[in-house]
Order: C-alpha cells, then structure tokens, then sequence
C-alpha cells in the first residue's frame, strides 16, 4: 500500500507541532522519519495511525483520502516507543489482540499467531508474559503484534531507543528482514542517524516540525539537500567556496586559491559567487602539502583503535579528517603541528 | 479520535456518567434543600442570637481540636519521615489505627476513659487519694475536642510526615554545612516547604472536626454543633436554612482543600527519589522516638478499652476483671430496637453494605472509565468527586431525606435511602482509589487497543479491568468498610425496624449498656480492619484516598 501526506500541519496551543509535511512512501518500501527530539517526528506517526487529528492536510492510503478514519479501521499496525505490550497477557495473547478485536474466528487467529511468533523468531516462549521477557524479546513481541492482523502499513515509534547498543543490530535485522518478507509499507520514526540509515530504504529528515529533506536513503546521506540535515546525519565539514562555472554535470569552484572539479548535486540550483562546500571526514585525507586541496596546521590527532581522527586548521576554518588504520597514526604523529594538505575526494562533495 | 466535527457528542457521552452521577447524588438533593428554604427565615437565622452562638461554638471546637493535633503531630511526622528503625513501619500502622478505626469507637473509647468511673479517674482517685471523681468532662465541648484530637492526630501525622519527606535533606546538609545551627536550618529549610503541608492537615482537621457527627451526639452533652441541629431539626423547615449555612461554609473548606492539594501531589512526587532515612541514634532522635511510642500508646488507649471492655464485664486499672466472649453472647439475645434482634441487624447492615460497595464500585468504574480517554474530562471528574470530601454529610442526608425519601421517590423507611446516602459518600473514595491505578495502565497501552482495532469496551474487559482488577478488590472492601461503620446516613434514615451496627451501638451506649455497646464496636472494628487491611495489600492508593 502507497502512503501519502500532503500539507499536514498540528499545533498545540498555538505552537505548530508539524507544519505542512508532505512525503509519500510506494508500497513496500521503509522510510525513516530521522530528526532530534520534540521534531515532531511522533506527531506525524500520530497523524497517520488517526490518533491524532491534524489541523489541516490529509492522509492518503493508495490515493483515498482516510484523515477522518478512525484508528481502528485503517488497518495499521504500531510499535510504540515504550512497546505499549499488555502487561497482563502472554506473548501470543498480545499478538493474537488484532485478530480478537476484528473478530477473527479462533482457528485462523491460531494458525496466525504461530505464523507471526515464527517469524520474529519467539517460539517457545509465547506463553510468557512480557514482564518475563527481555527487552530484544518484548520488542519482538512488539512487532509481531504489530503485523498479526496483516497491517497495510506498519509504524514503528524509536524502536530501538530503549536498548543496550548489543541488541539494537539484531532487533534491526528482525525488522528488516520481517519487512522485506512481508513487503509491507514502514514507517520507521527515529532520533539516531545510523539506524535510519542502516534500516531503511527511504530518508526524510524533520526539524522543528518541518521536513528538511526527503529522498532514496544513500542520496541523502551523500548529497544531503541542506547543511542542517548534511550535520544531523553525521560528522561532516562545511567550507567556503567561489564557483567558478557551470556544467551540465560538473561544477568548478575555487577553495583557498585551488580548483577543484565537483559532480554538480541534484538539487544545487545553478548560481555564482559564494557557496557553501561540504564534505564527511570519512571521504578526506591527509596528504603533502603540495597535493591537498587546501592546507593548514595539523592541530589534533586522535587514536580510535579502528580509525584515526585528525584536525587541521585552516583559513577556511577546522576541518576534520578520519583515517582507517593505525598505521596512518604512526605516520602523521610527527606531523603534529606541521602543514598538511587536505585531499577530498570530488565525487563526494556536496555544494550549498 | 480522528474524526473532525462530530467529536463532541462523543465527549458529552464522555461526560454524562458524573453529570449523572453529581446529579443524582448531590445536584438533585441539594436543590430540594435550596428549593425548601424559606429566605425570610434565612435572613432571620444570620441575625439570630442561638444560630450566631451554634456556629460560633462549632468553629471554636473544630479550631481547639485542629491546634493540638497537628502541633502534636508534628514531632511524630518529623521522626518517621527522616528515621527508621526495625519496628518503625509497625510504630505507623499502631499510630494511624484510631484513624481507620470507625469514629464511634474512639467516642465509646472516650466515654470508657474519661467517664466518671473510668480509667483515667480511676488512676487519678488513686493517687490523689481522692474519693470523687477527679476529672469530669465528659459530655461536654471539651470531651467532644479530646476526642476529635485523638481521632485526627493520626490524619496530621500522616500528611505533614509527606510533608517533611518532600523536603530535600541536600538542602539541609547544604544549610548546616554553611554554618547554620540545627534550628536556623530547619526554620529556612522545613518551615518554608511544609507550609502548604501544615496548611493542609490543619484545613482538613477542621474541616473533618466542623462535619463531626457522632462524637458530639454521643459525649457533646448539652453542647450541639450545626450538623447535629440539622439532623435534631429535619422535621421542621428550619433545618433547610441550617443546611444551607452548614453547605456553604464546608463547601468553602472542601475547595480550599481541592486548591492545596494540587499543590501537594506535584511536591509529592518530587519526593519520593531523594527521601533519605537516617538510623535512630544520638539523643534528639531517642527523645523523637520516645515522644512518639508514648503518644501512639496514648492514641491506643480508648481503642484498647473498647476492646477489654468488649472481653470482660468490667475493667479495673486498665486491666479487665476476667476475660469472657460472654458480651458477644448476650448480644444475641438483646433487643437492638422495637422487636429487632442481633442477627437482624448483622443481616442487615452485612447486607446493605454488600450493596453499597458493589454499586459504588460498579459507578466507579464505569465514571473512570468514561473519563479515562479524555484528560479535561479526568481532572474535571477528579474535581468534582474531590469536593464531596468534607461536605456536610448531615445537609445532603437532609437533600436526600427531602428528595428520595419523601418527594421524588417516596423511599423513607427503606434501606434504600441508607443505600443512596452511602453511595454518594463512598464513590469519592473507591473512584480515586480506582483511578490512580487507572492512570499507570499509560495512553500509550490505550492508544495501542484502539490502533488494533478494538472497541472501548473490548479493551475495558481484556486490557483495563485485568489491570485494575487488585484496585477494584481493595476498593470494594474499602467501601465495605466505610459502609458498614458509616453512621450518619445510618441514622438519618434508620427507623424502628431498619438499624445499622453503628446506630445500635449509639442505642446501646444511650441505655448505658456499655458492655454491649464494646462488643458491637469490637465486632465493627474486626470487620473494617480485616477490610481495610486486605485492602492496603491490594493497593498502595487505599491508605491514601484521604
């Protein structure tokens, strides 16, 4: 099922708690809300489950307009943030809920909850009761709940928020793989950039209740449209530049006296004078003076076991470098406060 | 809920239930008292020298008895707040017994204590060397204030002990390590934050002492407070304009109540984390300790004569002459009204108070569910099941004598009048005790229900009542137990053959016959101990609906 949002807006007491969002999601896919806290990431899921009512815009589910249908009969399944399992029944109890509220008859709501409880992989454990369980279990239980009763749409509010670094990657794996076999449309709400971006298909980025960018997951990530949402989604370096001219595919601009040839950004509207030029520490390095793109003063360098980090000032202002071994440490360590040159690779840089 | 436009008819179904509900109970009487009032009257009774005189001396009682209680109570409330000892939760159940035992047992106990013969007389001929009675204030004001004292002192220990737990001991540390004296820290400190804590068990002492009922028909003697006149006067018109002085001053109270208590709860849970309790040593904590096992023994005193007396034809330096159950034998042979047995009673009031409680649980919940979805329709609700707490029982019994059992309903001489006046004094209770459990099931677990495609009902029987179930239970045996001691509507409405436990006991101590008297009070307190005992196990919010 396709999920469409067009010009949703809500606010409370006069504060726009989201305004004017629009995304679509095609059918099957799994879109990331990624955004601090109090964004209104949950709103939006809100608005789209019908547990809340938006003040203008609408919900569409495969084109029809469903802003006024109650929760109930959307047909939407729900992960909240605190899991909201129902403390006083069993693990096939809380899956087997959607199922008795519609109504289903007991023998189809049996083969179901098997069927779910497989494929979260809880077997053995369905008559425990949640408070028996761990928290990649009742996460779990979670899921299942959430697609037992064969949801067109599945929600999923920080699902991972609530547990040890340990576990996040293998309840991760769950819902992927959940996903992919069921091929049901996701929305997947969080405040953390790796995991929107490790889980999903589709990324949009919220800030203060608006949508900042909206695209394929690794488009945004290594072209981010805007500098608040190139930040949001990791470490990265923002410098002036001068463009100089203009391709179809390329663009020049000048950094610190050097030219440097860019792969112009989609979303880049053609101009001259200042821009702002980004690029992530993972995709520079340090060389000779004579080779970088710009140069400066090698300020800080920083042992993290698997990788390096480096900072160099320059006129431009700090930019930051990561390295991937420590034999790069041994190298540039005698470096410290001597000139360097910055090298970037121009595929990966993004214009503003 | 998603829907725009038609949203409100769903939120006036939402608050029908309590319109109902305040309507019924309170609304309804209430305007038949206004309806009956005669303003010539009225106007003549503000002016009128016994009225001025009646209100004025109810007031002075309930202030002499609020004084003492929370000053007494204070060091008490100090020292179980910030120490502990291996026996200080049981120093805490022993204290607060006279408060959870019925009223009427403190006043037997009273009369047991300070009579001309009692215990406390019998002490005192024997070291003053005195052939007369030393003391003799019983049937008096002063004998009504000693018993409010020792009934409320246990209501001000236990809402200024919240008080001084609310109190950040940082905040101490931080005073005393600035180089304040133990006194200077706790006047910047303590005084400044238990204000509203004093402010409180101070308001509701009085305003419990002003309502008081049957203390003073039982040991007042000649001295009378307004809610005992409106109950002398219901035959006579007078009574309404009397009811409507005695609401408009305890409604006055209950909203000075409902305002600070706000303020309360939020300090409350700001508490609870940073509570920090010290062991008992050095001498300012021994002398707290002693201070209080003494007074809680004092406090135990009329409950433990009550109880000897109950077991034993007569008692003699506080100890009884010989233990027999032969008082509870004679009971069933005892006329408890005009051909009214033991057994009849028992039956009947066992009876009444099974239905009482399980309507005003039913009514309970189905007012908190209705409210659950909605927060404006919660605090609303919680409001107004607030206000009835120190309402004058005495004028809505008069609202419902003049309403349902003559009027509306024509129900006087029915259980069904005693059955009415204790729902609507008893919802408050089970409906707060209901609703905090309520409150942790969390939006989110409702929310989920209805994402799933359940129906508010399918949730309230699969998630909701589940969940509550153990508040549900400790409620029912709550109201149970209020019910079965509850006094004023019991006499209001009780005629030669309808009669309560509680109004026999007042029969009974009228006819002098004390020792009966004891073991009908022994028998109460049983029932509403066992009650109210199982019912703190099921729920932390039973011991707090006050």
């Amino acid at each position: 099922m396709e999920l469409e949002l067009r010009g949703v807006s809500k606010a409370y007491d006069g504060t726009a708690a989201i305004a004017d969002v629009s995304f679509e999601i095609p059918s099957g896919k799994i879109m990331a809300l990624l955004g601090p806290s109090g964004c209104g990431k949950t709103t939006t899921l809100k608005v789209i489950a019908g547990l809340i009512s938006p003040d203008s815009g609408s919900v569409l589910f495969d084109g029809r307009d469903i802003t006024d249908v109650p929760p109930a009969s959307r047909n939407i399944g729900m992960v909240f943030q605190n899991l909201a399992l129902f403390p006083n029944l069993t693990v096939e109890e809380n899956v087997a809920f959607p199922l008795e509220a519609r109504g289903r008859d007991r023998s189809s709501i049996d083969a179901r909850v098997a069927e779910v409880v497989r494929l979260v992989q809880l077997r053995g454990l369905e008559k425990r009761y949640p408070y028996q369980l761990s928290g990649g279990q009742q996460q779990r239980v979670a899921i299942a709940r959430a697609i037992s009763a064969d949801a067109r749409l599945v929600l999923l509010d920080e699902p991972l928020a609530s547990l040890d670094p340990a576990l996040r990657s293998e309840v991760s794996d769950v819902i992927r793989s959940v996903q992919r076999e069921l091929n049901v449309t996701t929305l997947y709400v969080t405040h953390d950039q790796t995991e929107a971006v490790l889980v999903s298909d589709l990324l949009a980025v919220m800030f203060a209740g608006k949508l900042d960018a909206v695209g394929g997951t690794r488009e945004i990530y290594e072209s981010p449209p805007t500098e608040a949402s190139a930040r949001f989604l990791g470490a990265t370096n923002v410098i002036q530049c001068q463009i100089e001219s203009v391709t179809e595919h390329d663009v020049s601009v000048s950094v610190g006296g050097e030219t440097l040839k860019v792969t112009r950004p989609r979303w880049w509207s053609p101009r001259r004078g200042t821009a702002k030029l980004q690029f992530r520490p993972d995709d520079s390095d340090m060389t000779e003076p004579i080779k970088g793109m710009v140069r400066g003063r090698l300020t800080k360098l920083m042992y993290g076991g698997n990788r390096l980090v480096a900072e160099v000032s320059t006129d431009l202002g700090k930019i930051e470098c990561r390295g991937n071994s420590s034999m790069q440490y041994d190298l540039f360590s005698g470096m410290l406060g001597k000139e360097v040159g910055v090298g970037v690779d121009p595929r990966k840089v993004v214009l503003f | 809920m998603a829907q725009r436009g038609q949203g409100w008819i769903a939120v006036a179904l939402d608050y029908l239930p309590l319109v109902l509900f305040f309507g019924f109970f309170y609304a309804v009487p209430v305007l038949y008292v206004l309806a009956s009032l005669n303003l010539a009257e009225l106007v003549g009774l503000l002016g009128d020298p016994y009225i001025l005189r009646l209100t004025g001396a109810t007031a002075l009682q309930a202030l002499l008895s609020t004084i003492p209680s929370v000053v007494l109570a204070m060091p008490i409330a100090y020292f179980l707040s910030r120490y502990s000892f291996k026996w200080s939760k049981m120093l805490r159940n022993l204290l607060l017994t006279p408060f959870f035992v019925p009223a009427l047992t403190v006043t037997e106990g009273m009369i047991l204590m300070l009579g001309e013969k009692g215990a406390v007389n019998q002490i005192l001929e024997v070291l003053l060397h005195s052939a007369t009675p030393v003391i003799n204030i019983l049937y008096s004001m002063d004998a009504v204030v000693v018993a409010h004292v020792f009934y409320y002192l246990p209501l001000a220990v236990m809402i200024l002990e919240q008080g001084f737990s609310s109190v950040d001991q940082n905040l101490i540390d931080a005073a005393q390590m600035s180089g304040a004296g133990w006194l200077q820290s706790f006047r910047a400190v303590y005084l400044s934050q238990l204000v509203p804590f004093l402010s409180a068990s101070a308001l509701l002492v009085f305003a419990f002492s002003f309502i008081s009922y049957s203390t003073p028909i039982l040991i007042g003697g000649r001295f009378s407070t307004l809610e005992v006149e409106i109950y002398s006067t219901r035959t006579r018109p007078v009574s309404s304009s009397l009811a409507f002085i005695q609401l408009a001053v305890t409604l006055l109270l209950s909203l000075s109540i409902l305002t600070l208590r706000e303020r309360l709860y939020v300090r409350e849970e700001a508490a609870e984390e940073r509570r920090t309790v010290l062991p008992v040593s050095g001498w300012q904590s021994k002398a707290l300790l002693s201070y209080s096992l003494i007074v809680t023994a004092i406090e135990l005193f009329p409950v433990y004569l009550v109880l000897a007396q109950s077991l034993s034809p007569s008692t003699m330096f506080l100890l009884p002459s010989s233990l027999s159950l032969d008082n509870f034998a004679s009971l069933f042979s005892a006329e408890l009204g005009f051909g009214v047995r033991f057994s009849d009673v028992l039956l009947q009031s066992l009876a009444i108070s099974v239905i009482v409680a399980f309507s005003s649980v039913a009514v309970s919940v189905f007012l908190v569910w209705r409210s659950s979805k909605n927060e404006g329709i919660r605090k609303i609700t919680g409001a107004v099941l607030s206000l009835p707490l120190s309402i004058s029982r005495s004028s809505l019994a008069l609202g419902i004598m003049l309403c349902y059992g003559f009027g509306l309903l024509a129900l006087y001489g029915s259980w069904t009048l005693i059955v009415i006046g204790q729902i609507a004094i008893v919802v408050p209770l089970t409906a707060r005790i209901i609703e905090a459990s309520w409150t942790r099931i969390g939006t989110d677990v409702r929310q989920a229900a209805e994402l799933f495609g359940a129906s508010r009902v399918f949730t309230l029987l699969k998630v909701e009542l589940p969940l509550v179930a153990p508040a549900v239970l400790a409620s029912f045996l709550l109201a149970f137990s209020s019910s079965i001691s509850e006094f004023t509507m019991a006499n209001f409405f009780s005629t030669f053959n309808l009669v309560t436990l509680p109004v026999s006991v007042v029969s009974l101590i009228d006819l002098r016959r004390l020792d009966l008297a004891a073991a009908l009070n022994g028998l109460i307190i049983i029932i509403v101990m066992a009650a109210e005992v199982a019912s703190s196990f099921l729920s932390d919010e039973a011991l707090r609906v006050i």
